[in-house]
């Protein structure tokens, strides 16, 4: 019998376990030491530096200047400036942070507003579950960006022109997440329907609790596992989205910084021969993306007992 | 006679189906007294679980209870709404399900389940609720308690598991514990040690059971009366040892043979009832077994026998067996 109490034993076997894991899987944990070193990036940057989408963070006499390794480049601007002389690398430290926030925000919507759907719709069943997943399917014949831009003109049509950034960042964040709600709420239907009739779940329905304790308490912790493999995946999908909506012009306001903007804004004067204004955005938004894909497949696989002992 | 502490009489419980209603039970009428184990025994799809079931109403549709009463106590459990059922469910009727595996919340410490049903029931606080979780996990023969008590059910084995849900059953004190097949799910000497417990619990608490099953063996060991189930419909309800000794009803006696026995000069017999049980809604007219009775007559493929009462037994065949045939 092995003993569960946490004794310092205990704790430094847990230490190597991660270890022996991490050995098993270099590729992700590369992926999830880029997705580190990019959260500090992303937050630790701005607190030393100016907003370069402020008028006191930029100078249009340093306009265009390439990265420091060129001819003309300067130490001060690493990786360039762009036509209105903002220092790259901070622009974007400040755009990922945008980036980050939105998607995580978004995320969290998808996954509160489908989770919470596809638990009534699971447990309930019927008609109830019949009227939710019909919804679904007629919200799954739009694609998810289109469904978002929509989603998202009609909000700025009701509130007017008249918006500051804060709404403008909470109209993106509501249109993906709402775009996205669909898929957490199947994964968990299927999930809760399986939990539904197990008997332990009649167990508590005998000892007296109520539907929803039991939903919360009982069916919940059961069927989240699938569904935060799902979010790690598309938090990836919610970034490129946001990317996407801002590079259209209809996201983040080009006023602040956010991948999407960064990188329409670059696009301008890629065919001139300053490309490294939208290069680095791109590439950046890139290699998050593809990190948190790959760490998403990875959880997937771990969270996946038939792939167990495989490949 | 003491007034019994549940009364099922008449209890009707039917499937919906697209092509109509279909009954699974057909006026299912028993009674348990305080104190007292009664076994209920029949085959596969007779109606053992769906019984229980519908005691602690826990029927789910297309199952529905269309008739008769319950009665626990002296209270009637049909008539109560939702809310007031869930007080009394818990409270005063503890459930041991069949499958160990599923019927323990795999993400939650046992502790804490065992807690939380005691919180619910008791209303006790939590150090209290946590000392007498501790003391059920003791109680049910686990060592190492405070071990246990932070334990998740996949580190248990599957009798160690067993042993968890008759605690979970058994800790709100409750007046009445049904166990549906309890030891179907575990290995032979696991079962024994299952059964062991269960009879020393029943008999420092002397809480009344009904245990469902369909092993003859467990009957024998446990239960101080047995009802036989057939198709839906009481075949017989009698004293263990008349029902072995002596039973009234052709199927009792057939079921009987049909357990391997080793007899003396080391053959193993085993007798078959010829034909199987009529599925549902193909139930014949009549007596629902006459299609496969050796002792079926005319008057058995026409009326359904009424349940009968004699001494202290009671059957329902219009041409019982003798004594000195079984």
């Amino acid at each position: 019998m092995t003993p569960l109490v946490s004794t310092p034993a205990a704790r430094r076997s847990r230490f190597s376990n991660l270890r022996r894991a991490m050995l098993k899987a270099p590729g992700a944990t590369l992926c999830a030491l880029t997705i580190f070193a990019m959260f500090v990036y992303a937050f630790v940057v701005p607190l030393f530096s100016q907003n370069p989408f402020e008028f006191a963070g930029m100078s249009v006499l340093d306009s265009f200047i390439p990265p420091m390794w060129m001819t003309d480049g300067v130490p001060d601007f690493p990786l360039g400036t762009d036509d209105q002389g903002r220092n790259l690398f901070t622009a974007m430290a400040y755009g990922m942070r945008t980036s980050i926030i939105v998607g995580f925000l978004s995320v969290m919507i998808g996954l509160v507003l489908g989770g919470s759907l596809g638990l009534i719709a699971g447990f309930v069943g019927g008609k109830v579950d019949a009227f939710i997943m019909r919804l679904a399917d007629v919200q799954l014949a739009y694609p998810a960006l289109l469904l978002a831009m929509i989603i998202d003109g009609a909000a700025r049509a009701a509130l007017g022109a008249e918006r500051s950034v804060t709404t403008a960042i909470t109209i993106v964040v509501l249109s993906i997440g709402i775009a996205f709600w669909v898929q957490y709420a199947r994964t968990i239907r299927s999930s809760v329907m399986i939990e539904r009739d197990q008997d332990y779940v009649s167990a508590a329905r005998i000892t007296g609790r109520s539907n929803l304790s039991i939903i919360v308490l009982h069916i919940l912790p059961n069927v989240m596992a699938p569904v935060l493999v799902i979010a790690t995946i598309n938090l990836g999908i919610a970034i490129i989205t946001e990317a996407t909506l801002s590079f259209l012009g209809i996201g983040i306001p080009v006023t602040s910084p956010s991948l999407g903007t960064l990188i329409r804004n670059g696009n301008n004067f890629l065919q001139s021969g300053e490309w490294w204004i939208s290069v680095w955005p791109c590439l950046v938004l890139v290699l998050f993306v593809v990190s948190v894909n790959i760490l998403g497949d990875h959880l997937r696989d771990v969270y996946n007992p038939r792939l167990k002992g495989r490949s | 006679m003491t007034s019994p502490l549940l009364d099922v009489r008449d209890l009707t419980v039917t499937i919906n189906r697209d092509a109509g209603m279909v009954t699974a039970l057909d006026k299912v009428s028993f009674h348990v007294n305080p104190g007292e184990v009664l076994g209920i025994v029949g085959e596969s799809g007779a109606g053992k679980s769906i019984t229980g079931a519908a005691i602690i109403d826990l029927l789910v549709p297309p199952l529905k209870r269309t008739g008769g009463t319950i009665t626990l106590a002296g209270e009637r459990l049909d008539t109560l709404s939702p809310k007031a059922m869930r007080a009394v469910r818990g409270g005063k009727i503890g459930f041991i399900f069949q499958d160990p595996m599923t019927s323990l919340n795999p993400v939650i410490t046992i502790g804490r389940q065992l807690c939380d049903t005691i919180e619910a029931h008791l209303k006790i606080g939590g150090d209290r609720a946590k000392k007498k979780a501790l003391e059920w996990i003791e109680r049910v023969g686990l060592p190492n308690p405070d071990v246990q008590f932070k334990r998740y059910p996949h580190q248990l084995s599957g009798g160690m598991r067993q042993r968890i849900v008759i605690a979970l059953a058994l800790c709100a004190n409750p007046a009445l514990v049904i166990a549906d097949e309890p030891t179907t799910a575990l290995d032979v000497s696991v079962q024994a040690h299952i059964l062991q417990l269960m009879r020393d619990l029943h008999r420092e608490s002397r809480t009344s059971m009904m245990l469902i099953t369909h092993d003859l063996g467990v009957i024998a060991k446990m239960a101080d009366r047995v009802a036989v189930l057939y198709a839906g419909r009481v075949a017989e309800i009698s004293l263990v040892g008349e029902l072995f000794n002596a039973p009234k009803h052709p199927y009792t006696r057939g079921l009987i043979r049909a357990t391997p026995m080793p007899s003396p000069d080391g053959n193993v017999r085993l007798d078959q009832i010829p034909g199987a049980m009529p599925g549902l809604g193909k139930t014949p007219p009549g007596c629902a077994f006459n299609p496969r009775c050796f002792k079926a007559e005319g008057d058995c493929c026409v009326t359904i026998p009424p349940l009968t009462a004699r001494e202290s037994a009671a059957f329902s065949c219009f041409h019982p067996l003798e004594k000195e045939v079984a």
